[in-house]
């Protein structure tokens, strides 16, 4: 089996940002900002499914979004395609600027350096036009399906659209495609002449996929496909995008606040706190080996279709604090059972504390140790689980 | 037995015919228990706790025929005589005509159940709160409704001015002084104060009346006193008290009536009257009471009394700053937060059965695990029954006794939920398991159940999960399968096994 590092990259993100601006007062003036995504990096290789999980409000959504500039990034970069040895002289840069670097504003020569590779490849920089030709290779499939379908057009126009604004083939051949991504998903040509109203959830889920797979993409942000459908719709649903990756080499960002159902679809698995990135690790590792602490209690949290099996349930307290105004330090240290005082003042850097398994907690130091934090009591060891 | 429902059919008249959204429903809830009911979306999970507490929307929705027997008293009495269905010829449609008198009268007698005898709890908090009335007046209201006597017998009772009560502030604020006092010791001092006046809510007040933040440098003994004066009832007001008292003493005795009704399954007019004429003649006695401008200034001690009231419950449901929820207005509150004030709100009246229609399903997994503890403490403390409505099976599989799975408005298998998980009879339930993604086996299949949810104006012949059905047999097709007992307190409705059919 290939390793995911062999397989190249079709997606990466480096620090990006999306702040909300909140608005008040007769004249409209900013007084603040929602931070829904706050320095997000990831890649996503060819034919993997990435995983994004975390609880409602933590950015999962804006970052699906902000990543097709459905939503207009505040900061960072997205790159799409980029060759390695422009993405690893990126990386060094940005180790070597620090994790604030600030988008081309000052003047020093790595800045510049950093700017000009962002102009000639971040998919933030490019203009309307040069960014319509990128839509066909990232696609997004929204949670919604009652609300994410015209409930004017009939299915074949909503799957046509996107072939007729692409100027795809001659018509009949845009016919004869629509009706093979109506098999592809499972639905039969009858359907064709119907509007989305006659359909139930799942169906047009399936719909939203077949609009999706239209211009043969590579990336497809899955932004909560089943959340709104039963059980066992939703297993029909995750077998398709399943039978469809092995088809196509496609590869998924997969968001979704079910864990389980990420745990039957991703390679890799993100969770996500407040705007961040909290731990990454390929997926069996995560369930078997959480390291962070909100990641343990998001998995001791999921309840089991098995009634013999009574585990121990890690509760955290209250309620996540708002993005506006986010706790300092460690997003997460006004709700972790594991606190320490440092956790409230330094924000904990990533650490690769496993090949493979990334996470930000001061619980696993980096190897140098983390600035300041010697004065403090040694963290607990790592709680094997 | 607290609840015992037999064959209960709900039809639902709209224009393109009749949906039959609960065919011949059965089921039980014993005491203490905890019955899960679920099933795919549209199967008739949410009508059935609906009709129980007769929360149809009517038109176009009716109970057409069943028993909900709640302690002896079978709330669906009367039934028959609310309306006349008839077909209309070579239509194949249907004519209600309805006698909206009787259904107003047999809505009248729900209120004697509804609350103290079974609670709900919605499965959109944000839909089911008022967005113009702050938490506390909405909990209040069913404080008010369900406690109000003795919420008023505490106010007219409550004495600020004995020496006890003097010592005890004392103690408490010399306590609240000493920045080294540990809230616990601070919160049972509260405590005894509010017993050394006969009002416990008073504890709680004094409470957060003491808080160092709340106190800011200001003599707690100051601060202690001018909120025990407030509790100073003048002659008016205690009048006005009086007055509310013994109204709701007579609305209670009517509820009292009703049920009797229901129980004996006759009409007890006469009782009625005479309860609704004392009633008439108390208001009428006591107008002035109703006057503009002057209720409001009398209800004041009502009103604190309710808010400190509130904070205790909204304490009992774990919710962290209980004083400023309880000002706050629904849309402040984010969604975990919102429904645990619902469950507060459920638990007020203390129910027999509190039903809970998807109490978890909005909520993240992190909320949803504190929720679902929060529920099992409470049936554990209280003893209340609890019917859970949810389409995840692993929510029921965490809380529940016994399980009932639904499909097209029947139910099709009732079992105790380890038997259920261990070894699924029914196809459909079989189905439904199988299709479950379980992150601690990650290799398993996702098998899932071909076809959707038929529609239930024209449900499909005999068995209803026939067409989607993986051993489904000639029989299927022409006939309903009865529910039958196989043993170990199981039963289910499929032809493929052959145990002696359940008398209802």
């Amino acid at each position: 089996m290939a390793t995911l590092e062999d397989r190249p990259v079709v997606l990466s993100l480096r620090n990006v940002r999306k702040y909300f601006p909140i608005r008040s007062g007769v004249f409209g003036g900013k007084v603040g900002d929602v931070r829904a995504v706050d320095g997000v990096s990831l890649d996503i290789h060819e034919a993997e499914t990435v995983g994004l999980v975390g609880e409602s409000g933590c950015g999962k959504t804006t970052l699906g979004r902000t990543l097709l500039r459905l939503i207009e990034p505040t900061s960072g970069h997205a790159f799409y395609r980029p060759p390695p040895d422009v993405m690893e002289r990126l990386d060094t840069l940005y180790a070597e600027l620090g994790k604030d670097a600030p988008d081309g504003k000052a003047a020093s020569p790595e800045l510049k350096e950093l700017d000009q590779i962002a102009q000639s490849y971040s998919i933030f920089r490019r203009r309307r036009g040069q960014m319509r030709d990128l839509r066909g290779k990232l696609q997004i499939v929204f949670q919604d399906p009652f609300g994410s379908l015209s409930p004017r057009m009939l299915v074949r126009e909503i799957v046509r659209e996107p072939l007729d604004i692409h100027h795809q083939g001659s018509r009949r051949e845009r016919d004869e495609r629509v009706l093979d991504l109506l098999q592809q998903v499972g639905l039969n040509p009858e359907h064709l002449w119907r509007f989305p109203h006659e359909f139930s959830g799942g169906q047009r889920q399936r719909i939203g996929i077949a609009r999706a797979l239209a211009l043969r993409p590579e990336l497809i942000v899955l932004d909560e496909p089943t959340s709104a459908l039963d059980v066992s719709v939703q297993a029909q649903i995750l077998n398709i995008l399943r039978n469809l990756q092995g088809e196509q080499q496609l590869a998924y960002l997969f968001i979704s606040h079910h864990l389980s159902v990420v745990r039957a679809m991703a390679r890799v698995v993100i969770v996500m706190y407040l705007g961040q990135i909290v731990e990454r690790a390929p997926v069996d590792e995560l369930f078997y080996r959480p390291l962070h602490p909100y990641t343990q209690a998001l998995l001791s949290a999921i309840p089991l279709p098995d009634p013999q099996l009574k585990r121990e349930r890690i509760i955290l307290p209250g309620d996540v604090p708002s993005p506006a105004n986010p706790p300092s330090g460690c997003r997460f240290h006004t709700r972790c059972p594991a606190v320490m005082p440092v956790c409230s003042k330094i924000e904990p850097p990533t650490v690769e504390h496993r090949p493979g398994h990334f996470v930000a907690c001061h619980l696993y130091p980096p190897p140098g140790g983390v600035p300041a934090a010697e004065a403090l009591p040694s963290p607990a060891p790592a709680p094997a689980s | 037995m607290v609840l015992d429902i037999r064959d209960l059919h709900t039809y639902f008249y709209t224009y393109d015919g009749v949906v039959k959204a609960l065919d011949g429903v059965s089921f039980k809830v014993r005491r203490g228990e905890t019955l899960g009911i679920a099933g795919e979306t549209g199967c008739g999970k949410s009508v059935t706790v609906f009709s129980v507490l007769k929360l149809i929307p009517d038109p176009p929705g009716r109970i057409v025929s069943g028993k909900i027997l709640f302690r002896g008293a079978d709330l669906l009495w009367g039934l028959d005589r609310e309306a006349k269905i008839k077909p209309i010829k070579k239509t194949g449609r249907v004519k209600v005509s309805r006698k909206f008198r009787r259904i107003r009268a047999a809505n009248d007698r729900m209120s004697a159940v509804r609350g103290r005898g079974i609670s709900m709890i919605f499965q959109e908090p944000s839909q089911a709160m008022n967005p113009i009335f702050p938490v506390y007046d909405q909990l209040g209201e069913v404080l008010l409704l369900h406690r109000g006597t003795q919420l008023l017998d505490g106010l007219l009772k409550a004495d600020p001015n004995s020496p006890a009560v003097a010592a005890a502030i004392d103690r408490l604020a010399e306590a609240a002084e000493d920045p080294a006092t540990r809230p616990e010791r601070r919160r049972e001092l509260a405590r005894q104060l509010g017993e050394a006046i006969g009002l416990p809510s008073f504890g709680t007040r004094a409470f957060y009346a003491t808080r160092p933040s709340e106190l800011g440098g200001v003599d707690p003994r100051n601060v202690l006193a001018r909120e025990a004066r407030t509790l100073r009832v003048s002659r008016f007001e205690r009048s006005y008290l009086r007055y509310r008292r013994r109204r709701m003493v007579l609305e209670d005795e009517l509820r009292e009536v009703f049920f009797t009704e229901m129980r004996r399954g006759e009409l007890a007019r006469g009782h009625e009257r005479s309860v609704r004429n004392r009633l008439r003649a108390l208001r009428l006695t006591h107008f002035y009471f109703g006057l503009p401008g002057l209720g409001r200034r009398l209800e004041k001690p009502v009103q604190q009394e309710i808010l400190w009231q509130t904070v205790a419950l909204l304490e009992g449901v774990q919710i962290a700053n209980p004083v400023q929820i309880a000002r706050a207005y629904p849309f402040e509150l984010s969604g975990g937060m919102l429904q645990r004030v619902m469950i507060a709100m459920a638990l007020a009246p203390e129910p027999v059965i509190l039903l809970a229609d998807e109490p978890t399903t909005a909520l993240d997994v992190t909320v949803q695990a504190q929720i679902l503890t929060l529920m099992r403490d409470l049936r554990d403390r209280v003893g209340t029954s609890i019917v859970l409505i949810t389409h995840d099976l692993a929510v029921i599989a965490e809380v529940a006794d016994r399980v009932c799975i639904m499909y097209a408005g029947q139910i099709v298998e009732n079992a105790p939920v380890k038997d259920l998980f261990a070894n699924p009879l029914h196809p459909y339930t079989q189905g439904l398991l199988a299709s479950i993604p379980r992150f601690d086996q990650p290799d398993k299949r996702l098998d899932s159940i071909p076809g959707s949810v038929p529609n239930l104006i024209t449900p499909p012949s005999g068995c209803r999960f026939h067409p989607r059905c993986p051993h489904a047999m000639p029989i299927c097709k022409e006939q309903r399968p009865p529910m039958t007992d196989e043993g170990g307190g199981r039963s289910v409705a499929c032809f493929l096994y052959h145990g002696t059919p359940v008398v209802e």
